[in-house]
């Protein structure tokens, strides 16, 4: 060995040794997240989507800031690290690159976004701070903002998305911005696996909407159609025509139905189902909407619709209540307080019928999502259906309660509601998803001519599931409906008078991403990172004393250690 | 080569220059961590120790060379070389004793950084900080130092003069960690070769294993790239010796 050592050109041999052993570990992929919320380990869909990519993926980074506000600083290093993962695991078929986000925009080609894209969203998500140089100061913007693009196709992740203005203009950090940018830390593997994922799709997914039954195709359906055609394949189906509903529907949506369902037409839903199908109920049990009260005065009794769907959402194992789910924690409406000569007095006052539902659930669907506004809900129970999931999505908040049909609806109840007794019932559920294989309603009941006719349309009957399949079933049919403004349809869940618009539309899309999705990266949008801050208060109270603490302590240390040495040495000399 | 250890060991706390290097050293680790508004761990407004972990490469760069310039350039200049070549020690012994006591007072110079984790746990709001996060960030540090101390222990074989062996340590340290990664960012690269010179220089291997995850490739690339310094250094002993 030392002979071999002592050759001349053995150097060489080393460190071309070195190279090659170091190409060679590169292959080695065991590691341990030491993290404590595991905030560097993909997700198993996201892992399986990166290894899997056909063509490369190229993600330029416009968040290129130096010395941005601390939250930014920390969302551009959490989004450099999370790509260096992404790129790993890929095996280099996704690259990243931070770019210059001014000299990026104005190059057409490699960003080849409309300029009204650029002035509306990106002038809102700016990130504006002063440069200054010797020329004098200019303004320079980043963007929390990425391009991903794969072959020619390109889509733009917003890192900031679902997390609304919370003044981002103004460099002194809050609370808001810390809790805004741990969420978009969270949310990062969902956003760029959501992405990927819609690049690599060549057909965006069929999404069906049920007619036939009294659904609402109008001016009150405009938001719900034009959302849906603007991410997927969008078509009516009529369950009274349509003899079978096909495979390739990805998910049926079920939006408040009026008139009863048949055998035949609960068939056709229940074997698609039994296929794998998805289907989203979104049903008003009782009769009950705004028009009955501005035409019957001041009250009016909410009666059962009878839509013939219990026994069938009974065996998925969700039950439609008949009542009204009431909550303190509701929408503002006008009301008319009083009288003052002869103009009525009327304010905005919270309307029970209209909860506001804070999402508290973890669940991908509806983790860190703003309020739902509902329309006179029901309430919906799980029960018990053998190998079915059950999460709840929604429910009511603490100070709410059910009153049992016929309910009666009175503009009179803004006189109960300071009565905090009557408002004592909590988390009534409101949404429920279900999933797993189930079982069909028509187990035993299918005629043989029935039998038949499914055959003879190509599809054999199922008494059980053979595929996993997920329903969700919500006791209102409003909430995916626009309300009509001067200016034309509203977006949907949008308050008329206060034109705030509630998280609503988010939590369709995340249902049907749900619903639809093929990946499992939905999964990771319940990825939840602790959020961990300094005192800001005892920091500035105390800087200075922590401050020489800091400095003073490590050296008094070493000092205490070369003392203590010093006079071990100088006793041993001594002795 | 315990008895070599121990020696490097009581030498560099023998004198006064190397004391002063781990205090120079903590003294700026404080001030640009606690002062310094750019860089403040306290104005970054986390319960993190991000900051700290990036920093510390740099600083690193200026310690661990102090500590192992005169590590074989004084036994070269005052001759004590050819007396310890009659002591019964291999080669390889005296490298690993030499590395070994080097590596210790740089690791003793990291030590009271751990204030700075105790400050943070303190003042985090609520009560609590990435343990699990921050010692996989420790180990990357270690590693890191070892790799610096492999090399400045090389660089004070080259030559008689410690400045020189400083130098060189300061200037090869800074390449290995950073060189390597600036010369894969050159756009014409971009692509190509890129990505493998970047793993070569420990810049991504440090940044991997300071975010608190502990990748085995990770730690090997810090481990090949010792032993190569280490085998390097017996080599030139070696030929030294004739």
């Amino acid at each position: 060995m030392d002979k071999l050592l002592k050759a001349k050109y053995s150097w060489v041999i080393l460190v071309v040794a070195a190279i090659v052993a170091i190409y060679l570990r590169a292959g080695i992929n065991t590691r341990l997240d030491l993290t404590t919320d595991n905030r560097y380990t993909l997700g198993p869909a996201m892992e399986r989507m990166l290894t899997n990519l056909e063509e490369p993926v190229q993600v330029s980074l416009l968040l290129n800031g130096k010395a941005l506000p601390a939250g930014f600083t920390r969302l551009q290093q959490s989004t450099e690290r999370f790509l260096e993962d992404c790129s790993n695991a890929s095996n280099g078929m996704l690259r990243w690159e931070s770019v210059s986000p001014d000299a990026f925009l104005q190059d057409s080609i490699a960003f080849p976004i409309s300029d009204t894209f650029k002035n509306a969203f990106l002038k809102n998500q700016a990130v504006k701070q002063t440069e200054v140089s010797e020329s004098g100061t200019r303004a320079v913007f980043n963007y929390p903002v990425a391009l991903v693009k794969q072959g020619g196709a390109f889509t733009v992740v917003n890192l900031l998305s679902g997390q609304g203005q919370v003044g981002f203009m103004n460099p002194n950090a809050t609370d808001l911005q810390f809790e805004a940018i741990n969420n978009a830390e969270s949310a990062l593997e969902y956003q760029f696996g959501y992405a990927i994922r819609q690049l690599g799709r060549s057909v965006p997914p069929v999404v069906a909407y049920a007619t036939g039954h009294g659904e609402p195709t109008g001016p009150e359906a405009y938001d719900l159609s034009t959302t849906l055609q603007s991410q997927y394949r969008f078509f009516l189906v009529n369950l009274k025509t349509q003899p079978v509903i096909s495979d390739s529907i990805k998910t049926l949506l079920i939006t408040k139905p009026t008139d009863p369902f048949t055998d035949e037409d609960k068939l056709k839903i229940d074997q698609y189902i039994m296929r794998g199908g998805t289907v989203i109920f979104m049903t008003d049990v009782l009769h009950a909407d705004m028009d009955s009260l501005v035409r019957n005065g001041n009250a009016f009794t909410a009666y059962p619709r009878n839509l013939n769907l219990d026994d069938i959402l009974f065996r998925y194992g969700a039950r439609l209540n008949y009542n009204l789910v009431q909550d303190l924690q509701s929408d503002v409406l006008p009301q008319k307080v009083g009288q003052a000569g002869d103009q009525p007095q009327i304010e905005l006052l919270p309307w029970p019928y209209f909860p506001l539902l804070y999402p508290q659930s973890n669940h991908p669907i509806v983790k860190s999502l703003d309020a739902v506004v509902l329309q006179f809900p029901g309430s919906v129970d799980t029960v018990e259906a053998p190998g079915i999931q059950k999460a709840i999505l929604l429910a009511s908040s603490n100070s709410s309660r059910m009153v049992g049909a016929p309910a009666t609806i009175t503009v009179d109840i803004l006189k109960q509601t300071d009565n905090a007794s009557q408002w004592r019932q909590a988390n009534i559920p409101v949404a429920v998803l279900l999933e797993g294989q189930f079982t069909s309603l028509f187990a035993n009941r299918a005629s043989a001519a029935q039998i038949d006719t499914m055959k003879s349309y190509g599809y054999n009957f199922n008494r059980s599931g053979i595929k996993p399949a997920k329903v969700i079933v919500v006791a209102d049919g409003d909430w995916v409906l626009n309300g009509l403004g001067k200016q034309g349809p509203l977006e949907m869940g949008t308050n008329p008078y206060t034109q705030y618009n509630f998280a609503n539309k988010n939590l369709l899309l995340n249902m049907l991403d749900y619903m639809t999705d093929e990946t499992g990266i939905m999964q990771a949008r319940g990825k939840n990172f602790v959020l961990r801050r300094l005192d800001a208060k005892r920091v500035e109270q105390q800087k200075a004393s922590w401050q020489w603490l800091n400095i003073a302590a490590p050296i008094a240390l070493v000092l205490l250690l070369w003392g203590a040495f010093a006079w071990g040495r100088a006793r041993r000399n001594a002795a | 080569m315990f008895s070599i250890f121990s020696k490097e060991v009581r030498q560099f706390f023998g004198s006064i220059t190397g004391i002063m290097a781990i205090v120079v050293f903590l003294l700026l680790m404080g001030l640009l961590l606690f002062v310094f508004p750019d860089t403040s761990l306290l104005d970054y407004g986390y319960a993190s120790l991000d900051n700290f972990f990036s920093l510390a490469p740099y600083v690193l760069l200026l310690l661990v060379p102090a500590i192992t310039m005169r590590s074989f350039a004084d036994e070269f200049r005052v001759g004590t070389w050819e007396l310890l070549g009659t002591k019964p020690l291999s080669t390889a012994a005296i490298v690993g004793g030499k590395y070994g006591g080097a590596l210790m007072v740089a690791l003793l110079a990291l030590l009271p950084t751990i204030v700075y984790v105790f400050t943070i746990y303190w003042l985090s709001s609520n009560g609590s900080i990435d343990s699990g996060g921050i010692a996989g960030s420790y180990m990357g540090l270690l590693f890191l130092v070892g790799l610096f101390t492999a090399v400045g222990i090389f660089c004070s074989a080259l030559s008689a003069n410690a400045m020189v062996g400083f130098l060189l340590a300061a200037l090869f340290c800074y390449l290995i960690f950073a060189g390597f990664s600036a010369v894969a960012s050159i756009p014409a690269l971009a692509g190509s070769a890129d990505y493998f010179l970047q793993q070569l220089g420990a810049e991504a291997h440090y940044r991997s294993l300071s975010r608190g995850v502990i990748q085995v490739n990770d730690l090997l690339y810090f481990i090949i790239v010792i032993s190569l310094f280490l085998l390097l250094t017996r080599r030139l002993l070696l030929r030294k010796n004739g």
